[in-house]
């Protein structure tokens, strides 16, 4: 536990498989990112106090051990088809139990938070965060030179615009916008 | 080229073994309330040494692993919150900037009728608007409050400023603390082109240009007391290699940990035991999410997190405000998995994100029971009725700008669909339990009051059962607020540390 936390033995096949049931899955998605996003889940688990990490484990096992009072048979949690354990998960879901929905909404978090933070994911989703991050930056490195050879700033709370690099119509174009300011960056 | 360490900025990889330093005031923490207080006493010519338990991070060190950035930012991963009938997550931060490197950048003065309260009914004639109102002019030039460069709001923005329009409803551009904010739209992992003027940008920089030094990893656990005066700080530093320490000693002590870790340190540390106010009156502003499904595209991606609010309930305790969040955290406001989820991200591009904010009439108390940390929290059955309220009219405010679906975070509920369904809310109302709550805004733990028998900390942000102890972030806010806080906090920091600073310089010249 604490700083050195990581599943282990059994308790890292019991994580492993949920996540495996909690990431999202697409047809045409073929990749396989379940051991990517159980690291990254680990990760975040070890930032945990070590209280919270025991209780995180021990969260485990109860879904391990306790989980076919859900249905689908008497088989542990890792013994379950993805249908089965994706039904157990979804009886906790629906559970009139709030305790038990808010318990699996805090393993959620984690998996979807990761999961729909990989590379495949965003590319899959047309979503190019990664490349949206940068081309952002760039540009506004362009609109902080431009700041500089400006001769008063206008005071607070007044917007600084971006006159003489993008129109507002164009401002988050990154397509044209982050070529023209590269361009004038002299890349 | 890459970013340099500030000078000023000292690491554990710079000492050896244990620390002890002397400085004129010892500030704890470094976000919105220590960093303004620290800038303000180095500037008043006092030797300032900050000690933040987290660490520096460059601007090119904010990565696009949200999961990894949670960890390295935050306190507990971010997985915190609050114990009580629904659990409220919350989010600190933990490094050098605080919760200042990890928030939207929404930058609101206080409202006007909230300072007469406190100037009147809580015998603090000093936060009357027209004492403050110096004050809020220097935070907001300090840290760059300004309206966002025209065109780099997003649709997310638009079709909440489209709802609002169409239905007449009054709302406000916000003002954030940004220099060309580009809309990234990744504030709450660290802002990546180091736009937004985090104290790191603001603050700070003013600390170290007076000579003022920043210590981080160092976990301040005790509060040293001398001859019934608070005289310095002393904890562990987190160094990766041994266990060391550092004592830090000083003529007067600044806790700014935020008003979690402000109490906290004080009901461990048995200060003030006989003061019932350590602790209590702590609120939220708890926040629920919308979200909102348009046959156009909205791109949520592209644009600022918030460019407006508005304010047409603000009377009623009711604030509505768009909320762009990158795909992983739209994801996870679905509180849902797998394919089920997988299958509603498709349609991610057509997906707008709000928010409501109510003014909490509930309050909360922070409790170190053997130590533990406790966040206690319950919302009130009439807070409850606010937020359906709440949720009912930003719902009402997305079908008015197009939305063909409109989804509610009250668990069992069913996607609304026209905004006929709103009504139906009504009928049956959705309990505290079955809500899902999220925050960001934690104040008044150990509330600032004219009267020593009703407040942790006096006009002057002293502690009113400790001399030398002084308190200048959240937890001094006498009350909710109903804004986003971070101005506040930094005016009543900067207004705390001028006389702290003046004090202290009249006794040097005695």
């Amino acid at each position: 536990m604490g700083r050195n936390f990581s599943f282990k033995g059994h308790t890292r096949r019991i994580a492993r498989a949920l996540v495996d049931t909690m990431m999202p899955r697409w047809p045409e998605l073929e990749v396989d990112l379940t051991d990517r996003i159980l690291d990254d889940v680990e990760g975040v688990v070890r930032g945990f106090p070590a209280a919270f990490q025991v209780g995180y484990v021990a969260g485990l096992w109860a879904l391990e051990a306790a989980s076919p009072l859900l249905g689908g048979g008497p088989q542990p949690f890792t013994r379950c088809d993805l249908e089965t354990r994706e039904r157990r998960l979804r009886a906790l879901q629906d559970s009139k139990v709030p305790q038990l929905r808010q318990v699996l909404l805090l393993y959620g978090v984690f998996v979807t938070a990761s999961a729909y933070a990989q590379p495949e994911v965003e590319a899959f989703l047309g979503v190019p965060r990664r490349a949206w991050r940068d081309a952002r930056a760039r540009f506004r490195e362009r609109l902080v030179q431009m700041e500089a050879s400006r001769p008063l700033r206008p005071a607070t709370p007044e917007a600084l615009g971006s006159h003489g690099v993008a129109p507002a119509a164009t401002y988050l174009d990154e397509g044209t916008l982050a070529a023209e300011a590269l361009r004038a960056m002299g890349e | 080229m890459r970013e340099q360490v500030p000078r000023g900025i000292i690491q554990p990889h710079q000492t050896r073994g244990d620390v002890r330093e002397t400085c004129d005031v010892v500030v704890m923490g470094s976000g919105a309330g220590g960093a303004a207080a620290a800038a303000t006493l180095a500037e008043a010519g006092l030797d300032v040494l900050v000690l933040e338990e987290g660490a520096f991070h460059r601007t090119s060190e904010y990565g696009a692993n949200a999961t990894a950035m949670f960890s390295a930012l935050m306190r507990d991963g971010g997985a915190t919150a609050t114990i009580g009938r629904a659990p409220v997550p919350y989010m600190e931060g933990r490094c050098v900037g605080g919760s200042t490197v990890i928030n939207g950048g929404m930058c609101w003065r206080t409202p006007e009728d909230v300072l007469d309260h406190w100037a009147g009914a809580m015998g603090l004639p000093d936060l009357a608007p027209a004492a403050l109102d110096p004050l809020f002019d220097e935070v907001e030039a300090t840290i760059n409050a300004r309206y966002q460069d025209p065109g780099s709001e997003g649709g997310n923005n638009e079709v909440f400023r489209r709802g609002a329009e169409k239905l007449g409803w009054k709302y406000q551009r916000n003002k954030r603390n940004q220099i060309h904010c580009v809309g990234s739209n990744e504030c709450v992992t660290g802002c990546p082109s180091g736009a937004k003027q985090s104290t790191v940008y603001s603050w700070l920089p003013r600390v170290f240009a007076r000579g003022g030094r920043l210590m981080t990893h160092c976990k301040v656990t005790k509060v040293l007391v001398e001859r019934g005066r608070a005289v310095g700080l002393a904890g562990t530093l987190d160094d990766p290699h041994r266990r060391r320490k550092f004592v830090v000693r000083a003529k007067a002590v600044v806790l700014a940990g935020g008003a979690v870790q402000t109490p906290l340190l004080m009901l461990r540390n048995k200060i003030a035991p006989k003061n019932e106010h350590v602790g209590r009156h702590f609120t939220i502003h708890p926040n629920i999410k919308v979200a909102a499904l348009f046959e156009d595209r909205v791109e949520s991606m592209r644009g600022v997190h918030q460019a407006y609010q508005c304010t047409e309930f603000k009377k009623r305790g009711i604030l509505l405000a768009p909320g762009g969040i990158p795909l992983m955290f739209t994801a996870v406001a679905f509180s849902d998995f797998g394919r089920r989820l997988a299958e509603r991200m498709r349609d991610y591009h057509h997906i707008a994100t709000g928010g409501v904010l109510v003014d909490d009439f509930s309050s909360g108390r922070i409790m170190a029971p053997l130590g533990i940390p406790l966040v206690k929290y319950d919302v009130t059955d009439i807070d409850q009725e606010k937020f359906v309220e709440a949720a009912g009219l930003l719902a009402t405010l997305y079908f008015a700008a197009g939305a063909k679906e409109v989804y509610l975070p009250f668990h069992g509920y069913p996607v609304l669909k026209s905004v006929d369904d709103v009504k139906k809310l009504h009928d049956h109302m959705p309990r505290v339990e079955d809500t899902e709550y999220f925050t960001a805004h934690l104040m008044g733990s150990c509330r600032m009051h004219g009267d020593p028998r009703q407040g942790v900390v006096g006009p002057d942000g002293q502690c009113w059962d400790l001399p030398g102890l002084y308190l200048a972030d959240a937890s001094v806010m006498p009350g909710t607020i109903g804004v986003n806080p971070q101005v506040t906090i930094m005016a009543l920091a900067r207004l705390i540390a001028l006389r702290l600073a003046d004090k202290l310089q009249r006794r040097a010249a005695a």
